[in-house]
């Protein structure tokens, strides 16, 4: 490639770099915190202002407190339960979803796409959502929390994608071999789109992880609250914990 | 699907032949369908309780019809004008700032030649993505505090510290603010892949004819992106009327209701903490088809503007 090196072009390149470099630097920034901040010593860590380029002081009493915490024990528990059930009905169902939506000629085929794509950009409401589980008899229970996620309609059109991409030679000469369609799915389309799947289920153990919102108004009873929502009570109390220590001061 | 049909009209036979043999097919679309029956159209039914006087006891048979008196209500409550200003407000600044920060940012980086350091790069400003919302807010409530790293650095250029999250003016700049700190490195991974297939020799030709390095963006890269900026574009405004109101409702407080409280923010604190629920479902359904209104806007004026759209 044919590249003109004068001089303004290398400031350009060298903005260019500054730039990136410090946004990366503003991303990284806060999660560094985070992670100093869980090993100082809580008493230095309340006085300290400004950036902190290191643990202040070193105390794992951060740690402690959280593991001698039942609540917040039972949540990692419960996420995780949330992660493994949850993303293993996301990777049964969206690639049998995604199969059918990949294969052309069926009847009714656009009537379905239109069916599914419609909800990602009309939804009912929190309201109705919360009176149709009641009604479902989930409130405050485990599949409140799993099923009514079972399949992301963006993640399904993605694989949906991915599969169109497959050589349709693959699955004719499979048919041939007489493999059923669930074969075809799982011997062929699944393996030849492995770094797709991959990604598909690391949105979904994301999507558990991170997951507070459902817990939040389907559950009432803490028993089965993810992380999470325990969090957010620790936080809160932590937050008044350190404002009553500095009006002390 | 009609035009077809008119051409050749396929026998109820071949239909019924057609059926049979993709048999299978339907077969494991079923339990898929069967979710988005159940856990979404299934919702529909429910709201039927807007034009209801829905009582928990009575249930939807036994509860009086009021027609569209909650949706009334809304529209000419003193909140109504404040939420959906908010609302608006809040995603229009989103796709003003956010929207267009991933465009920029997918440039810059695609303009890096060294391989590796990109990847560091792409990989960090990827991380806040995966981090939960609960966290984030926790974050930004502890950095805008008054002696915190907001103000540390505002003080720095003379502004006077306060607590920046109980002031109503600063909501939309924190709101919008994070948003971008958490999705802007997200967003180039559509940019950032549109850009790898720009044909080189386009650029090598540019180059020949004296385009620099900035020229080659705006007469290349850009055009070569616009088709992709186009759709997500319409995406993105076909959620105008909705926010992320999980955010609201962890960073904001009735001092700052003035600019934060949004519609699905006051649909969740009427609706379901005060146990309004036809109140909430009319003001949830009013949002949603308001919402479909404007996507279809959207879609059909870049229909005829730009020959894009999504259907």
């Amino acid at each position: 490639m044919i590249e003109r090196r004068n001089f303004g072009q290398k400031c350009l390149t060298a903005l260019n770099y500054a730039f990136i470099t410090a946004l990366s630097l503003v991303c990284l920034y806060p999660l560094l915190h985070v992670l100093f901040a869980s090993f100082s010593d809580p008493i230095l860590l309340i006085r300290h202002r400004g950036l902190m380029l290191g643990p202040q002081g070193f105390s794992l009493r951060g740690y402690e407190t959280v593991f001698r915490n039942p609540n917040i024990l039972q949540g990692y528990g419960n996420t995780m339960f949330y992660v493994i059930v949850g993303t293993t009905i996301n990777m049964i169902l969206t690639p049998l979803g995604a199969y059918a939506l990949s294969r052309q000629g069926w009847p009714f085929r656009k009537f379905f796409v239109f069916m599914f794509v419609f909800t990602m950009y009309f939804s009912v409401g929190i309201v109705p959502s919360f009176m149709l589980v009641k009604s479902l008899g989930m409130l405050d229970s485990r599949w409140a929390i799993i099923l009514p996620t079972a399949v992301n309609t963006w993640n399904l059109i993605v694989m949906r994608t991915a599969f169109a991409g497959v050589p349709n030679e693959l699955q004719e000469s499979a048919y041939l071999d007489g493999a059923s369609d669930l074969r075809i799915l799982v011997q062929i389309y699944m393996p030849v789109t492995k770094a797709t799947m991959a990604v598909m289920v690391l949105f979904y153990v994301v999507e558990h992880w991170n997951e507070w919102f459902h817990s939040m108004i389907y559950l009432t009873n803490n028993r089965y609250y993810p992380l999470h929502p325990c969090t957010c009570v620790q936080v809160h109390a932590g937050c008044r914990k350190k404002k009553q220590f500095k009006r002390k001061q | 699907m009609r035009k077809k049909s008119a051409i050749r009209k396929p026998s109820g036979r071949s239909l019924r032949k057609k059926l049979y043999r993709y048999r299978y097919i339907y077969l494991m679309l079923l339990p898929v369908v069967l979710y988005y029956v159940i856990f979404h159209y299934a919702g529909i039914y429910y709201s039927v309780i807007a034009f209801l006087d829905y009582k928990p006891m009575k249930g939807i048979s036994g509860s009086r019809f009021v027609g569209l008196k909650y949706f009334e209500e809304f529209l000419k409550s003193i909140y109504a004008w404040r939420l959906i200003r908010n609302t608006l407000l809040i995603n229009l600044y989103q796709i003003l700032f956010a929207f267009t920060a991933s465009i920029v940012l997918a440039l810059l980086i695609h303009q890096m030649r060294d391989n590796k350091y990109k990847n560091v790069i792409q990989t960090i400003t990827y991380m806040p993505h995966f981090i939960s919302i609960v966290v984030v807010c926790s974050l930004l409530t502890e950095f805008s505090e008054s002696d915190g790293l907001i103000n540390d650095v505002l003080a720095a250029f003379g502004v006077e510290r306060t607590n920046l999250l109980s002031d109503p003016k600063y909501f939309r700049t924190l709101f919008v603010g994070s948003e971008i700190w958490q999705n802007v490195g997200w967003g180039t991974i559509i940019y950032l892949a549109t850009l790898s297939g720009v044909d080189q020799s386009l650029h090598e030709a540019a180059a020949m004819d004296g385009a620099g390095r900035i020229q080659r963006i705006i007469h290349v890269n850009i055009p070569a992106l616009m088709p992709v900026i186009v759709i997500q574009l319409i995406m993105r405004v076909g959620r105008m009327m909705l926010v992320g109101f999980d955010k609201v409702i962890l960073l904001y407080s009735p001092a700052t209701y003035e600019t934060a409280d949004v519609i699905s923010s006051y649909v969740y604190r009427r609706g379901l903490y005060e146990r309004n629920y036809s109140y909430g479902a009319a003001v949830g359904l009013l949002n949603s088809v308001v919402n479909l209104a404007i996507l279809t806007g959207a879609n059909a004026f870049s229909r005829r503007v730009n020959d894009t759209s999504l259907w």
